[in-house]
């Protein structure tokens, strides 16, 4: 730094710099609410969550629930996986080599059959109400659990729509801090290009003697709140960990494995990163699934190269028994194929998903249908898929948070962990 | 605990009488200032002109009709009290059947008024200036005066069929003007500071100083219009010597635009106004800024929301039911929480567990709405109307997805009440000995008088909630402004009031509840009474507010962090010229030739939308966008280079509404469209701008805003683009740093543009360093990136 702020800011940057430090070190500098709140009463673990989002109602017939040779299946073909007996949709050639990571629930039942409220319910295990909205499962766990990381956001969303409940009703700071294009990293987090790293210093210690008076005069919450997130944000900025918001530093052969053009295979590889550099929770979504007058073959192959190699990846760097990883959708497809455009209209009645990781146990199929158009055996509802990666994750599933009106809210509502899978 | 004691007979009034008579000698009475507001408080219900048929003819309002009296005689002798009627009628005991005024319209004068109206008479009842009450705009405010008139409340939803009846109102509304003299304000003001210095004296707080001009300057621009003062708004305030420029300052703000653009972030928080939903509800964002521009009395803006029908393009106010899409018990859980401040949400599956409500009475206030119909908002309906119709196969490809995709939206969110054939039934699962499960109830209100059901069950609960008879309703609102401008409600939380709950100043609530029924229920005059309070106007406190709001005694204004909105908003003044006429969003779509569109559209059988709709008349509007553009510059020169970006996002839809002011207006030719105040962007913000990232509300939910801190806030306001759009060239703030002569005037008005203050003496010494060792440009925008990030920027004092 330059010497013309030394006088006057001394003691200012002696405190400043010792702040840094303590962030950097990942020194309680946190706000009380980031604490977790059960923190007495779970050992503390790293369990990591990546929630892959089809938005739109993902066809289970096409993918995990496939009627080879029914009319239900029109001309898709069924494909054979590293676990005998469980079959795939053709178009998934990379995740059948990755089957015995993965479990496929075949028997999800959902009574919401437009996309808002599908959605709603998937992301919160709530229906949609007017009067509040929930948090998402990554809320629920950065209440719950906490950050691993201190200096990371503990909480990301990639490429949310617009209808995005967030932390709901819990203070904001525990909800997803979004993010757009998995290539350009975190918003805002890079200094500007128009002043160098001296000058940035030097305004920086500026602001802080413009700054004396007023903060000598006003001992506030919030104006500590504030003074505490300047420091993790430089803190932010100079940490090696920022790099892992950065997926150029992948080498391109992976990048390519996960698909080098596709903007769902790009987010999985971030998801990866974050999730190694000790972010708890992670969502990638991927638009495209209202397949209403077409085939969603090419969504379906995005979906295979980008979870095959994440999958593959998470197995390789150990991360896979710390990881619960799940790919939800809000509901499934009609069954009866539409023949003129190869469309399939909305089906709540019955749809797939897939869960693996941490002590889940998979390369099995939970539930099964009647050729895709009704829950057979084993029907779970949304609140028991939360209820199980809510519990896998090492959550109090069950442990009741009041909303600021008053009302009591817990994970997964009334459903219960599915049995088969943990 | 009341301020003064009860009033028990003529004895005790007349010892407090003289004692108030000896220290208000000297001065006399000032009629306007003391007497009329206390007729106004006591009397003009029953006796004005504005009543159709006054009590004996008494009218009050005007010098000539007091003189005039009554049916009976006169009601006034100069100098005697007790031989005036006016007098003598209101001093009488409490239990006198002959007292004014009589039991239930209203509490008897307080020993003080009963004092002021004795003294002013004694000394010879002299109205000085006054004539007359300024004539108000009408009659009483009718709540359905600017009820929709062209549509028909029974109108079902017709896309397809031919239907002669509908119609669109395209008359101008009504527009309200503030009726409250200056010295009436004042009045009122100092009612309310007595109060509050009652309250502190209570709790041994000492009564507080004002806040000084400067801190006042940037409190009062931020809280009346939205943003930061700008040097040569700071400057001339700063510079008067009239003693009564603060009065006049907020007279002025409450008066202009600004007043619409920063309120309306207040509405469309209360109220859920998500503009982007779909195409047609910036119709209801646009139904919330010309109620606030208009000034629309708040009883009639909830009457009209709370009972609207129609799509919003005929009706925006449709927007407020239409949000709770095929939830009815929700929507009322939202209209008490909204309009009465109570939440009655628990009641709607289970007796409520923290107050006195049970599960049948939320069910029964359910049944208004038995009869409403929303639009189908799957998006599908224009395909199935084609099916049921047979006319897929006849339909081009480019028809099918335009009228998915785009006109389809104009029927997605409406409120119709076709009929109601059936009342709302308890749930399956009722669990109570007072009813059967699926047992229909009929509508009840939750007390006070059961209302008559006329043509529209949404229209007799409308008039149940609006009534003044309803305490609850204006409470609510008077209580939820008292901490919009205070900082702490009289009640908190501002929407949770349960029925035993106690303002922390009785006293003071029951005042204001009067007082916006006084004003009838117009916004403005009630605020201006707020601003105008020693309350609002004194020092900050330097703590924290009590964790517990109940011990906060008013030892200062709480400091709070500006809002994600008055951040923005304060950029955008220091960057363009008359940012609030600058329009953004959806300035394009709420024009009535496109409402008009909206109702031909409507209006006309599927068929006749067919024919007109042809491919090329859709590729047509299509490039209507480009055509513009393309015409813009050959009357404006070439599109000029963008002087000023922000990249925060505008959304999605939203872009295509924009105006092409950035080539055409010479103000803010080559400054990026988003350059408009928070107001004009859409309601939300998208996701990434700053505005939400400061907490600006998603509008989801009612009053979901927050003022809190995180990580990316802080990001943004260190590595984004604001500080350079702030000392681009041709910004206001940078147009004023050129006219300077020298580095210190040019440090003087980046501080007294951002902080309104100067710079101290180290300050300024240290900025000089500044600029020495980084000369250039360089220099003065590192000043200005680290006053922007101060607290004391961020923190509004």
């Amino acid at each position: 730094m330059s010497d013309i702020l030394n006088k006057a800011t001394e003691l200012g940057r002696r405190r400043f710099i010792s702040n840094i430090a303590r962030s950097a070190l990942g020194v309680g500098v946190g706000l009380p609410f980031l604490q977790p709140a059960a923190a007495e009463l779970l050992p503390q673990n790293d369990m990591k969550l990546i929630f892959l989002y089809m938005a739109g109602g993902m066809s289970h017939i096409d993918t995990f629930d496939p009627q080879p040779g029914r009319e239900e299946a029109g001309p898709v073909k069924a494909i054979g996986t590293n676990v005998d007996g469980i079959q795939l949709s053709e178009f998934f050639p990379n995740l059948a080599s990755q089957m015995d990571k993965l479990a496929i629930i075949r028997s999800m039942y959902s009574t919401q059959g437009a996309h808002s409220q599908g959605n709603y319910y998937m992301h919160t295990g709530y229906q949609k109400r007017g009067s509040i909205v929930h948090p998402t499962m990554g809320s629920w766990s950065m209440l719950h659990q906490g950050k691993i990381n201190p200096t990371l956001p503990g909480n990301i969303v990639i490429a949310a729509g617009s209808d995005y409940p967030y932390a709901g009703f819990l203070p904001p700071e525990l909800g997803p801090v979004p993010l757009g294009d998995p290539g350009k990293g975190l918003q805002h987090s890079n200094r500007p290009n128009w002043i160098n790293e001296v000058q940035y210093h030097d305004q920086l210690q500026l602001a802080s003697v413009f700054d004396q008076s007023f903060q000598a005069k006003y001992k506030q919450r919030n104006i500590t709140a504030y003074n505490t997130f300047y420091e993790e944000a430089i803190a932010l900025m100079q940490s090696k960990d920022l790099a892992a918001f950065d997926i150029s530093k992948e080498p391109a052969e992976l990048r390519q494995r996960y698909g080098a053009n596709s903007k769902f295979g790009q987010g999985c590889l971030l998801a990866r990163r974050l999730i190694e550099h000790g972010v708890r929770c992670v969502e990638v979504v991927k638009g495209g699934w209202d397949s209403h007058n077409e085939m969603p073959e090419e969504h379906a192959r995005d979906l295979d190269q980008g979870l095959a190699a994440l999958m593959q990846d998470l197995a390789d760097r150990g991360l896979l028994e710390s990881t619960i990883v799940v790919v939800a959708t809000e509901f499934g497809r009609n069954p009866t194929l539409k023949a003129e455009t190869m469309g399939r209209d909305h089906w709540a009645k019955a749809f797939s998903c897939l869960i693996g990781g941490g002590n889940i146990k998979t390369g099995q199929v939970v539930g099964a249908t009647d050729r895709g158009h009704e829950v057979k055996t084993g029907q779970i509802l949304i609140p028991d898929l939360h209820a199980t990666i809510g519990s896998a994750m090492g959550m109090p599933i069950k442990k009741v948070i009041h909303s600021p009106s008053g009302r009591p809210f817990n994970v997964g509502y009334k459903g219960n962990p599915v049995a088969d899978l943990i | 605990m009341s301020l003064f004691s009860k009033y028990t007979g003529t004895l005790v009034a007349q010892t407090i009488v003289a004692g108030i008579v000896a220290s208000q000698a000297w001065a006399g009475i000032d009629f306007e200032a003391s007497v009329l507001p206390l007729l106004q408080e006591k009397c003009f219900r029953c006796h004005s002109s504005r009543i159709p048929e006054p009590g004996a003819e008494l009218r009050l309002d005007s010098m000539a009709l007091i003189k005039k009296g009554s049916y009976y005689g006169d009601v006034l002798t100069p100098g005697a009290p007790e031989q005036s009627e006016l007098f003598a009628r209101v001093a009488l005991p409490h239990d006198d059947d002959d007292l004014m005024p009589p039991a239930g319209k209203g509490d008897p004068l307080t020993p003080d008024q009963l004092a002021i109206l004795r003294n002013w008479i004694s000394e010879g009842a002299n109205f000085r200036s006054w004539k007359e009450i300024e004539k108000p705009d009408t009659a009483r405010p009718s709540r359905k005066q600017n009820k929709n008139k062209g549509v028909s409340r029974l109108a079902v939803q017709n896309y397809g069929k031919k239907s002669g009846n509908q119609g669109l109102d395209l008359t101008p509304s009504k527009k309200y003007s503030t009726r409250l003299t200056p010295n009436m304000v004042k009045g009122f003001a100092a009612e309310i500071d007595q109060w509050v210095d009652q309250y502190r004296a209570e709790h041994g707080v000492e009564s507080l100083p004002q806040s000084d001009d400067k801190v006042f300057v940037r409190r009062a621009y931020l809280n009346i219009v939205g943003r930061t003062p700008t040097l040569e708004e700071s400057l001339s305030f700063l510079a008067s010597t009239d003693r009564k420029k603060r009065t006049k300052l907020i007279d002025r703000l409450i008066n202009t635009d600004g007043y619409v653009n920063h309120w309306f972030h207040y509405w469309a928080n209360l109220l859920r106004v998500q503009s982007e939903r779909f195409t047609s509800t910036i119709f209801y964002a646009e139904w919330v800024k010309q109620a606030l521009r208009d000034n629309m009395p708040y009883n009639q803006m909830v009457y009209e929301l709370v009972t609207a029908v129609g799509l919003p393009h005929q009706n925006g106010a449709v927007g407020w039911m239409a949000n709770d899409f095929n939830m009815a018990p929700d929507h009322m859980a939202n209209t008490m929480q909204a309009f009465m401040g109570m939440q009655l949400q628990c009641a709607q599956c289970h007796d409520h567990p923290y107050d006195r409500w049970n599960q049948h009475e939320f069910q029964s206030l359910v049944s208004f709405m038995s009869g409403v119909r929303w639009s189908n908002q799957s998006g599908n309906y224009f395909r199935r109307q084609l099916e049921r119709q047979g006319l897929t196969d006849s339909t081009s490809e480019i028809q099918q997805r335009y009228f998915r995709g785009g006109l389809d939206n104009v029927f997605r969110y409406g409120v119709f009440e076709p009929s109601f054939t059936r009342w709302n039934q308890l749930p399956k699962d009722y669990q109570y000995a007072d009813a059967k499960p699926n047992q229909p109830v009929p509508p009840r209100v939750l007390f006070g008088e059961q209302p008559t059901i006329k043509d529209s069950p949404r229209e007799a609960f409308g008039e149940w909630l609006t009534d003044q008879e309803n305490e609850w309703f204006t409470k609510a609102i008077a209580n939820r402004l008292w901490k919009q401008t205070m900082g702490v409600g009289l009640i908190e939380p501002v929407d949770n009031i349960k029925y035993d709950t106690q303002p922390s100043i009785p006293g003071l609530l029951n005042l204001l509840e009067r007082y916006m029924k006084q004003v009838d229920y117009n916004l403005k005059d009630f605020l201006r009474i707020l601003y105008n309070t020693q309350t609002w106007q004194m020092t900050t406190l330097t703590e924290d507010l009590p964790e517990d709001l109940g011990q906060y005694h008013y030892e200062g204004r709480p400091l709070m962090r500006m809002t994600g909105e008055q951040i923005w908003d304060s950029f955008v003044a220091l960057a363009i010229e008359d940012p609030d006429e600058r329009k953004g969003h959806g300035s394009r779509f709420t024009t009535d030739p496109e409402r008009m569109r909206f109702e031909k559209i409507f209006t006309s059988s599927l068929e006749e939308n067919l024919a007109h709709f042809t491919d090329e008349v859709i590729q047509k509007e299509r490039k209507e966008r480009q055509v513009e553009a393309k015409q813009a510059v050959k009357q404006f020169g070439s599109k000029p280079a963008a002087r000023m970006k922000v990249k925060q996002g505008r959304g999605n839809r939203g872009f295509n509404s924009w105006s092409f002011d950035h080539m055409t207006d010479p103000r803010w030719r080559g400054m990026d469209r988003g350059l408009v105040r928070a107001a004009e962007l859409t309601s939300p913000a998208p996701a990434f701008h700053m505005v939400r990232q400061f907490g600006q509300s998603d509008r989801k939910i009612i009053g979901a805003g927050r003022r809190d801190a995180n990580v990316t806030q802080v990001l943004n306001m260190l590595n984004g683009p604001i500080h350079t759009v702030l000392d681009g060239e041709c910004s206001v703030l940078a147009l004023q740093m050129g006219k300077q002569e020298s580095a210190e005037e040019r440090v003087k008005v980046i501080f007294r543009s951002i902080l309104t203050r100067n710079p101290t003496p180290e300050d300024m010494e240290i900025a000089l360093n500044v600029l020495k060792a980084n000369p250039g440009r360089i220099g003065y925008r590192m000043i200005l990136w680290a006053l922007l990030n101060t607290r004391e920027f961020m923190f509004i004092q």
